[in-house]
Formats: C-alpha cells, structure tokens, sequence
C-alpha cells in the first residue's frame, strides 16, 4: 500500500493547491477507509480552510458584515480568499488588502460607502495593537523654549490614523454597534476626516474639523510648528489668532494622547 | 545544540489553561487559582496594544509557556527566519518556561494555510522535520515541544503508525513532547487505531506536558473543534497517560463557543482531581 514515490513537496503542493483552487492530484496520495472516503476527509480541510478565513474576516470587518449580511459577505469573503491567500504567519494581518479589494470588484467598487467602512474597521485593527510609546505630557510641553517653538516637530504616536470619508459610515458604524436599524447609505455634504488612536488600551475614534485635518496631516508629513500655523491661516479671520488655534489643538493632541515626541 | 535540558524535562508546572481574550480581565483581577496558562504565540507576536499588556499582567503572577501554530516544521518551504525572530523576541519578553508548536506543515510556496496539516509517516519526513526541529532548536538555544494533531487523512505512502513517526521524530531531534490526549482520541477515532496503543508508544522520557480539549462527534469522524467541554473518553485516556507518564504538566484548551469562566475551572478540577487520584496527594 505504500507509494515512496511522491516527494514531501510535491505532496504539500498538491495538497494546497486542493484547499485554495480546488484540485483533486491529491486525491490518489490519500487512503480511503471503508466508513469515509477520500473526498470526505479531504472536504473536511478545505472546509476548515475556508470556514477559519471568513471567521476572520467577520471578526475584523463586523460592520461590513453586518451591512452586506450573512450571503452576501461570505461571498465576498470567498472571493477575497481566493485572490488574497494568507502570506502571514499570523491571521491579524489576513485582511489587510480588504479596501483594496472592494476598490477592485466589480459589484463593490459602485459602492465607496462599503470601501469606507472597511478603511475604517481596519484602522481599528491596525491601532489596537500598534506599538507601545510613552506619549508627551503637558509638562514636557512647557519645557520647550520659546524660541525653539517654530521648528519644533511633533511624532504622532504608532497608532494614529487618520482617513477622509464622504459617507455616512459613522452613523452605520454606531448602529451596528447599538444593534439598532441600519442607515441607508448616504453621502455627506462635504468630505470628513476620522482621526483614530488609542487611549492607554481602547481604539478611540472622532470627526476632526478641516483645519485640524490639516494640521494633523502637515505633523503627519514631519511639518514644523510654523508650518503647522501656515496651514491654519486659511482658516481663522484674524491671522494674530493662528497660533492660538495651533496651541489649543496641540493641547488637545498631548491631552488624548497622540503626540509621542517633540523634537525642537 | 541539542543537549537535553534534564531540569526542563522534569518540570511539573501542575494544572493549566490557555490563556484567552475572553478571560483576561477576570484572570489580572481575581487571580484565580490556575497553577499555569498557555499563550498562543501568534497572538502575541504584535508590535503592542492589549495583548502584550495582558501577557505582562500574567506573567507577573503565573508561570507562561508559549505554544505557536505557523511554524511549519514539516514545511517544505525554507524556515521562516522572520517568524523565528519574532518568536525569540516573544519568548525574550514572556520568559516561558518552555515553547511549543505542532508536529505538522502549515503552509507551501509561501501561503499559510492556517490549519495543522498531517506529514505522511515514512523515513524521509522523519528525517526532513528532525533536521529542521534542530536548526529551530540552535536558533531558540533552547528544545522545543512538538504536538501530535488531530488528522482526518492518511497518506497512501505513510509506512509507519503516527505515535512511531513522532516518537522517531522527537529521538532524532532531540525534542521533547506535547501529548494532546484528545488529539490521540480523535485521529484514533478517525483512522481507526487503539488510543492506548499510542498513549504506550510514546517515548516516557520526552513527554512535557498534555492538551485536553473538547470535540465534534459526527458520528464516522471526529473533528477537534475545542468548542466543547472535554468528553469522558479523553478523561479516561488521560488517566492512562498519566499513569504510564507520572507527573506532566496538563491543560485545558478551549478555543470557541466560550463558556463562563467558572465552567473552565470546573474542567481544571477534574484534571486536578484525576492527577491526585491516578498520582496520590503529591501532584
């Protein structure tokens, strides 16, 4: 009964390429018993194989699953899973290409509202486990001379992110949250922009203005304090209250925790 | 390597959990009566955030082992060299008192599967995954333990029972053991072998530590689900480890359908209660 023939890697190939495009060369490398065939014990891994995969997928896009329902998402799981095979050791990473994906299908890309959602849920994953640093506190803040404040430079801390959205995917995330009835899809007036980091261990999340939009995104780019008030100027009627705006929203920034160093 | 670290072998840790999301604040602020817990490598290999938090917490007051699911021993593809740095790194920060992964392949040209995927049992794989165990083991200064999987599939060129290839595996590498009992139960089941037959081909000196965990019973196979309480049979298999193996340190996995605490710490008194009767008051 034993067939020495088949090489260890020919063998895995074989077997992988059953579990991720279906392929039976395995088949005859697999004994049958009288009480199961083959075809049931090799359908119980590639059922395992793609059951574990959406599992993953719904636990990291619960929104989206929620918004597409039980079908629907595991159809696009299936598809996903199928253009996008795990790489990473680790199943946290598995559905970082989800956006990506949306942007790309054929149904989905008609829908930004969808492709949002999940830029959104993923920041979440991506600022859950983001490196711990110390953040910058107040006191270290006053400690920066005056004449140092404008070419100091802020670092945002790992697990700050930062997207624009145009949808209503803020409301649709809070009801799913609440189980309460899901909003219809609906485009905002105006573009926003999410701001999501961690307060010691929980995923925080807010709307930030336009004006702290871009001033987050200037401190994003390694931007100093002066060109942080040149992107304020825009926005303020009296220029003499530029610095004002930056200083308040640079308290607020040390306050919530998302400055990790001050370079000066 | 391999020298055989006599003081490791014989470290008895007691009666343990894995440790799981689920239970976390209530293990840091009770600290109930665990002996030791299990993390599951993958889980912790992350840059921050909760999950080395909650390890930190834990480790200050339990004794940790670390049991990983991607390393691919019996992989055809080269060792993962980022993976083994990452785990080094881990074990630098959990300090645990030992490091465990499966004996099996998880992935091939560079896709992980994610699921423990059976070798076929012949000389060729015995020495293939003995050679890899050891370039693990040199990385890590450190042996590892190796765990039997539930398996569904026999390979038409497997020439030898699994508990001779993983006994042969263990002695040409010098590793050490982690017996899963409901593992043996459940490809037992699924082939069709005695589970004793196993539970006394297994080299005595090598086995570090047990698995027991709950089942799916679909009647003409047994799927290892560890979604269920652990079920009589693997109760009763235990005691016969642990009568031929002596005192190993044992634990409950329990990975879905999570249930309260409370019904887990159950499980671990009966563990408790089986190792005081099958070993006297000692263990």
């Amino acid at each position: 009964m034993t067939d020495p023939a088949i090489p260890l890697q020919e063998l895995q190939s074989a077997f992988k390429n059953y579990l991720l495009h279906q392929h039976t060369a395995i088949a005859p490398h697999i004994v049958s018993s009288e009480s199961l065939g083959n075809d049931v014990r090799l359908a119980i891994y590639a059922n395992a194989y793609v059951a574990r995969l959406i599992e993953v997928l719904e636990k990291d896009f619960t929104a989206l699953h929620a918004v597409l329902g039980d079908e629907d998402f595991s159809a696009l799981a299936q598809e996903y899973i199928e253009q996008y095979p795990s790489t990473t050791p680790s199943l946290r990473w598995f559905g970082r290409h989800m956006a990506a994906f949306l942007r790309r299908h054929d149904r989905y890309q008609q829908r930004p509202d969808l492709i949002e959602l999940a830029v959104f849920e993923w920041s979440f994953v991506d600022a859950f486990d983001a490196a711990d640093v110390p953040t910058i506190t107040a006191q270290e803040v006053a400690l920066v001379p005056a004449e140092s404040w404008p070419a100091l430079c802020l670092e945002l801390h790992p697990a700050v992110q930062m997207f624009d959205y145009q949808w209503n995917i803020i409301p649709v995330w809070q009801a799913i949250q609440q189980q309460e009835t899901i909003p219809a899809p609906q485009q905002l007036p105006q573009p926003q922009t999410c701001l999501i980091w961690r307060d010691q261990l929980s995923t925080r999340y807010r709307t930030v203005e336009t004006d702290e939009a871009d001033a987050l995104a200037c401190t994003r780019e390694g931007g100093s304090f002066a060109q942080i008030c040149e992107t304020l100027v825009g926005y303020v009627e009296d220029e003499s209250h530029v610095a004002m705006r930056a200083a308040s929203l640079l308290k607020g920034w040390v306050e919530s925790g998302l400055i990790s160093a001050l370079r000066y | 390597m391999t020298t055989c670290n006599d003081n490791n072998t014989l470290d008895f840790l007691g009666y343990g959990l894995g440790l799981r999301t689920d239970y976390y604040d209530i293990i840091v602020q009770e600290h109930p009566p665990v002996d030791w817990f299990e993390i599951l490598t993958e889980n912790y290999m992350v840059a921050g955030g909760k999950p080395l938090y909650y390890l930190d917490q834990v480790r200050e007051r339990y004794p940790v082992v670390m049991h990983g699911v991607s390393l691919s021993i019996g992989g055809t593809d080269p060792l993962d060299r980022d993976y083994l740095a990452q785990l080094k790194k881990l074990a630098q920060r959990a300090q645990p008192r030992w490091i465990s992964d499966h004996l099996c392949w998880t992935g091939q040209g560079g896709h992980n599967i994610h699921d423990l995927l059976p070798l076929p049992y012949n000389d060729d794989a015995i020495k293939h995954v003995a050679q890899r165990v050891r370039q693990v083991q040199d990385y890590l200064e450190r042996q590892i333990l190796l765990e039997n999987v539930s398996s569904y599939v026999t390979y038409s060129h497997s020439a030898i029972p699994e508990w001779e290839f993983y006994s042969a595996v263990a002695e040409e590498a010098d590793c050490l053991m982690l017996l899963d009992i409901n593992n043996i139960y459940v490809s037992a089941r699924n082939h069709g072998f005695d589970p004793l037959d196993y539970v006394n081909g297994v080299p005595l000196e090598r086995v570090q530590q047990f698995h027991l965990a709950g089942h799916t019973d679909y009647g003409d196979y047994v799927i290892d689900t560890h979604d269920h309480p652990v079920v009589d049979p693997v109760w009763e298999l235990y005691a016969a480890a642990l009568k031929r193996f002596g005192p190993v340190s044992s634990m409950i996995e329990r990975d879905d359908n999570m249930p309260e605490f409370a019904s887990l710490m159950q499980e671990l008194q009966m563990l408790r209660d089986i190792g005081k009767q099958v070993l006297g008051k000692a263990a």
